[in-house]
């Protein structure tokens, strides 16, 4: 499931410790399914981009399809499959989204998102 | 030398030119022209911009109001009278054979860019893959009828206001039809905890109800099936989500992305609403009764530190954290800090083999959830620490004794009525009187107060108003202070 690169966390004990043990770093955990196509689309994209910021993040991949990661999703209220949910220093980080307009490379305008 | 003889040019026939409105007899030079080729530019990306929305009625069909497409290179105006689902006129003549023979036509006669022709017109592919949404959603059950969200025009009232005005331009040019649900669909963050109750018809929606409608962003367009099919309040990890996506698609051309989105569309679609239905009724079911970040419950990670002698072993699955080689560059404010400094510490008292003190202080935990709160965490941390400061400066009680408090008028009344029972005063001046100690009265008896009190404001007032300015004035003001005591008496 998910990418080589990334690991995948089943066991709540391991999303635990992922959780406690990553210190001044930004810890991203995608919750999904393998069979989710999106899921697959999203985890292609963290597996490529993992190495470029693994600097100050870490990524892990969590699948909700096991028992024990019910606790999780039923804390973070996750009814969208994928969710990502980031953390700092154990700390829930609570991320505040914009929408600004993106110029794509063959001139079509989009919108983007920013964080802040 | 015989001089040039310079034949006469004839007449060039005048003809007019759709794009600049104007007749001219230049010709074929005609399209070289500045002029020219600004307004040519200018209609193709405005066609451009009004296709890229057709492009996204084509992935998300829905049937909506009624909507026109002029069409430049035949000048057609597309107007869907019949179909069932919006701009299908629209994209049936995009896919013709006469709008690419127009489209070819219109760029060789005003020089625009033969090798841009497929980017004016609909593929057949993506027709047939319309055609096979349309048969999909003419098929679905009637649940989905109410919970299918087209894009709306609305706002996006939350935290992302500067940019909602530009969006709602944008939106209100576009071709995109939207359901009659949608008229106020906003996603607002909830102004108050829920305790984990869903409330379809929440503050999350601004203006009237709606069932959890979710604005169209283009944002959606990579992953925007789950959503806009589901018609949930988007959280804030799916905005996340998306905002992830399109930070990395950013590079990639629209158009393999869309290929790709297309052919998974209609089957997440279905399965992401059966998900997203079985998760409302299981909050609907645990309304009020479910701990989670929003009810501000602890975090299931730190319930682990119970366990944590049991798990020394499994310390292999944290995952490698480079610890900074210089920790004073870290900033000793950031979100966390104290806990990253004691884990660290024991950390290392656990690579020692020391036993580990079990942490059961709790002061550090972020029990203030406010994921679904508006406002940036210092907000909501500044709430957390209001609600939970510690009540010991309550039980401080005021070291003075509280006395009542004398106006300056009555403690100015109070000496001028020292003087009028205790004689003429030695001096005065030219604004107020003088008082001399001895001229106290000895009684304060209630009516005594009282009177001191009606003469001493009545003095006041001829003082201010000018009447006792000197000391041959002041015989006025005793007499009106004896009148005043005749009456009172």
């Amino acid at each position: 499931m998910g990418s080589v690169l990334l690991p995948t966390l089943r066991r709540k004990r391991e999303v635990d410790a992922a959780i406690r043990d990553t210190l001044d770093k930004v810890l991203v955990l995608r919750f999904g399914r393998a069979a989710d196509a999106a899921c697959l689309h999203l985890d292609d994209i963290l597996a490529k981009s993992s190495w470029d910021i693994s600097k100050f993040t870490t990524v892990a991949l969590v699948d909700m399809d096991s028992e024990e990661m019910q606790v999780y999703v039923d804390y973070f209220d996750i009814t969208l499959v994928p969710a990502t949910i980031f953390f700092f220093n154990a700390h829930h980080m609570k991320m505040d989204s914009g929408i600004v307009p993106v110029k794509l490379s063959d001139g079509e305008e989009l919108d983007g998102p920013i964080f802040r | 030398m015989p001089p040039k003889r310079e034949t006469p040019t004839p007449a060039a026939v005048f003809e007019y030119c759709e794009l600049c409105r104007r007749n001219h007899n230049q010709g074929r030079r005609h399209r070289y022209f500045p002029a020219h080729r600004t307004a040519l530019a200018a209609a193709l990306s405005r066609f451009r911009s009004k296709l890229s929305d057709l492009r996204r009625a084509l992935r998300h069909p829905s049937s909506g109001p009624r909507s026109s497409l002029w069409c430049p290179f035949c000048s057609v105006d597309l107007v869907d009278l019949d179909s069932r689902f919006a701009c299908s006129n629209a994209i049936y003549h995009l896919t013709s054979q006469d709008h690419l023979n127009g489209v070819k036509a219109f760029l060789r006669k005003h020089g625009g860019q033969m090798d841009q022709v497929e980017s004016y017109r609909i593929s057949d592919d993506e027709l047939a893959k319309w055609e096979k949404c349309c048969e999909s959603l003419s098929t679905e059950p009637e649940m989905l009828s109410e919970g299918l969200i087209g894009p709306t025009p609305g706002l996006l009232k939350d935290i992302r206001n500067k940019s909602t005005s530009k969006n709602l331009d944008n939106f209100a040019e576009s071709y995109i039809p939207y359901s009659s649900n949608t008229e106020s669909c906003v996603v607002m963050p909830l102004q108050s905890p829920t305790n984990g109750a869903y409330y379809p018809n929440s503050t999350a929606c601004h203006g009237s109800s709606t069932f959890g409608s979710i604005p169209y962003s283009p944002s959606c367009e990579i992953f925007g099936v789950p959503i806009k099919h589901c018609g949930l309040i988007p959280s804030h990890e799916q905005q996340i989500m998306l905002g992830t996506d399109l930070l990395h698609s950013v590079d990639t051309k629209m158009k393999g992305a869309q290929s790709a989105i297309l052919g998974n569309e209609p089957n997440s679609s279905v399965s992401c609403v059966v998900h997203a239905q079985q998760k409302i009724s299981d909050g609907n079911n645990g309304q009020g009764l479910k701990a989670n970040v929003h009810t501000g419950a602890p975090p299931p990670w730190l319930e682990a530190s119970e366990h944590d002698q049991e798990n020394a072993p499994l310390r292999g699955y944290a995952l490698p954290s480079s610890r900074k080689g210089k920790s004073g560059k870290l900033n000793p404010k950031r979100v966390g800090a104290a806990w990253a400094e004691r884990r660290r510490a024991e950390m290392e008292m656990e690579k020692r083999g020391e036993p580990v003190p079990e942490t059961s202080d709790s002061s550090w935990l972020p029990n203030f959830g406010s994921v679904w709160q508006s406002g940036t965490r210092k907000e909501s941390r500044k709430e957390f620490e209001k609600n939970h400061k510690p009540h010991d400066e309550k039980s401080n009680k005021l070291p003075l004794e509280i006395k009542p408090y004398i106006s300056k008028r009555m403690r100015v009344g109070s000496r001028a009525s020292r003087m009028i029972f205790g004689g003429m005063p030695n001096k005065c001046n030219k604004r107020g009187v003088f008082l001399s100690k001895k001229s106290r009265p000895a009684n304060s008896g209630m009516l005594v107060g009282a009177f001191n009190y009606y003469v001493s404001v009545h003095l006041l007032l001829l003082i201010r108003d000018g009447s006792i300015t000197s000391r041959g004035n002041m015989e006025q003001g005793h007499s009106t202070c004896n009148r005043w005591r005749t009456v009172l008496s």
